[in-house]
């Protein structure tokens, strides 16, 4: 293994599966480092994202969307958008991409034993939501509660679905659905993820609340937790910005003083009402 | 501090002496001077005065191959770049050899950077102290001075017929080593000569830029609608970050195929709009005076809470070439005025 942080390592793309479909199409490819001493050395914490590429293409920061409880394989839940996220798009079960981290700061999860844990997600924003949403749910004991807002523009818009349909089933967690559209045969809530999270009123007692999707809605559902009464200690996000190197020097995701690539991607809502000038 | 002297009439034979390294030093002809590696030191046309010729590329090359890739059977294989040669640079200046300074925290805190670090470690830099600061030059209010040995290993001063030798690191000791039937002891009066030669420098230093807590005033200036004036005339070319021996911005590219290949880091300026720009097309600072603030704030605020020193050498070269007249004294020197400060 080398010392050289700009060094990838090959990875097998063991599944893939299309989440969902249009003009810019989300699919979650669950891959394996090939190297056995690199696998054991990734260690990822909730939160964290890893370069994503290909060789002769380049390379993309995407957040690592499974749990680390989930041992042996790493999660990337990946929308085609630019250049490299179109050539991923491409891979199949068996091909090889390249990877490098785990990079960022994590959602302390460990923190947060003992309290309610609301994830309020729009679209792909679900993804880093994700693997907290796991982790808790492999360590269901550790926590008061597990609570879900999701929503997207259409029910064909909205990721991991099935797996959200089991939390529910299992009464692991409480899960609120909503659309922003009225669409055939969806019965959910219609309406945006900010206004739904007024509507359902969570308390902010024990409870930490975590959000993340397009920057129009963090702001809002940032603003309306406020009003609920969450204090800031008990809110997170996580942001994003073009990144090259992922590790501090490339000079590209700064906010303000922070790099979003080192010192993010999750803040605190302290944390993100400083960087709000430069946003 | 070890001193000794060398005739000037020596260099060459100097600079031979250093023997089996890499020697990189300001050779004249072509369009401009230019920071080269000399393969013939009894041929070449050392240029010590043109101020324009930058070193950062020494370190951090403006394009580099990070490692080379070829698909094999069922993967892809990386190949890492070997270590770099042994190297002697010649005749950088002293604010440019201070801009290693402050880019080594950058390049080695939290996460290592191989290609800058094993660079830097195998390079001994000589300096030629700086006799002729021009009239765009404030390096004293950055905190260097055109004699300054801070990041130098060895410092040249021009005293009339014989350079004032100062060894000023271990490594310079060493790389001069089979240099020494060259050098003679300085006497006093060489030791005056070396100080009313710095003191004369130092008096042609002609611009200043009152620096007191401008990483606090600055963030507090953040909102200003004047950003948007003192923007105005920049036109987005970088050749401020191109010029700037401390701008350390860098893309990664890749060249080549899926099949073979490599990947490149290449400089990158925080001036051009694509520096920032996401792939939805959102781009957080898409406004050219947002960009130039930017650059002030990371030089003068963001780099130096998070990092230690300046991002700003003096050296004046953002503000002799810029075509527009963007004037870096300027902006600050007017920032702290709409602050009160």
């Amino acid at each position: 293994m080398s010392n050289n942080p700009y060094i990838p390592y090959e990875a097998e793309i063991k599944e893939v599966r299309q989440e969902t479909g249009g003009e810019r199409p989300i699919k979650t490819f669950t891959m394996q480092l090939k190297d056995k001493n690199v696998q054991k050395s990734f260690r990822q914490q909730p939160g964290q994202c890893a370069m994503v590429g290909i060789p002769g293409v380049g390379e993309s920061m995407i957040s690592i969307c499974s749990s680390p409880t989930q041992k042996g394989s790493l999660q990337f839940s990946i929308m085609k958008m630019g250049k490299v996220t179109s050539a991923l798009h491409e891979l199949e079960p068996g091909d090889t991409a390249m990877l490098r981290g785990p990079y960022g700061k994590a959602f302390p999860v460990k923190e947060w034993k003992g309290k309610k844990i609301l994830c309020i997600g729009g679209g792909i924003g679900l993804a880093p939501l994700r693997p907290i949403i796991n982790y808790v749910r492999d360590n269901r004991e550790d926590y008061a509660g597990l609570n879900i807002i999701y929503g997207a523009r259409t029910p064909e818009d909205l990721v991991f679905l099935d797996e959200l349909k089991d939390l529910k089933k299992k009464k692991t967690a409480t899960v609120h659905l909503t659309v922003d559209v009225e669409a055939k045969g969806w019965k959910g809530n219609v309406g945006f993820v900010p206004q739904y999270l007024l509507d359902l009123k969570p308390s902010p007692r024990d409870t930490i609340a975590i959000t993340c999707g397009p920057p129009i809605m963090i702001k809002f559902v940032l603003e309306n937790l406020v009003k609920l009464k969450f204090k800031e200690d008990q809110i997170y996000t996580t942001l994003e910005n073009r990144m090259k190197c992922g590790i501090g020097k490339c000079g590209k995701c700064n906010v303000g003083e922070v790099y979003v690539c080192k010192d993010g991607p999750v803040f605190s809502y302290a944390q993100y009402k400083t960087l709000l000038p430069d946003m | 501090m070890e001193t000794q002297l060398l005739k000037k009439e020596r260099l060459k034979d100097f600079l031979k002496a250093l023997g089996g390294v890499r020697l990189i030093a300001p050779v004249a002809g072509g369009a401009k001077t230019q920071f080269c590696e000399v393969a013939d030191i009894d041929a070449a046309e050392f240029d010590l005065d043109d101020y324009t010729a930058t070193t950062k590329k020494v370190m951090f090359p403006q394009n580099e191959t990070m490692f080379a890739f070829r698909s094999i059977d069922g993967g892809v294989a990386v190949e890492e770049t070997a270590v770099p040669a042994k190297t002697v640079v010649f005749g950088i200046r002293p604010c440019d050899a201070r801009s290693f300074v402050t880019l080594d925290p950058l390049f080695t805190k939290d996460f290592d950077d191989p290609y800058y670090r094993q660079r830097r470690e195998a390079t001994v830099l000589i300096g030629h102290a700086c006799q002729e600061p021009t009239n765009r030059c404030f390096c004293p209010s950055v905190g260097g001075s055109p004699s300054s040995t801070e990041g130098l290993d060895v410092l040249l001063t021009d005293i009339g017929e014989s350079y004032f030798v100062q060894i000023v690191t271990e490594r310079g000791k060493e790389a001069l080593g089979g240099a020494g039937s060259l050098l003679s002891p300085a006497t006093e009066a060489d030791q005056q000569q070396k100080q009313a030669a710095d003191a004369q420098s130092a008096a042609k230093i002609r611009r200043s830029v009152n620096l007191k807590k401008m990483h606090e005033i600055l963030p507090k200036a953040f909102a200003l609608p004047e950003w948007k004036e003192l923007g105005s005339k920049c036109i987005g070319c970088g050749i401020c970050t191109y010029n700037c021996p401390t701008c350390h911005c860098f893309d990664i590219q890749d060249e080549g195929t899926p099949y073979q290949g490599r990947r490149l880091r290449v400089w990158d300026a925080c001036m051009f709009p694509e520096f920032t720009v996401h792939a939805s097309g959102e781009n957080p600072r898409h406004d050219r005076s947002e960009r130039l603030r930017n650059r002030m704030m990371h030089k003068f605020s963001y780099f130096p809470r998070n990092l230690g020193f300046i991002s700003c050498v003096g050296c004046g070269r953002c503000i002799e070439l810029c075509p527009v007249n963007e004037d870096l004294i300027q902006i600050l020197t007017t920032v702290r005025d709409l602050c009160n400060e």
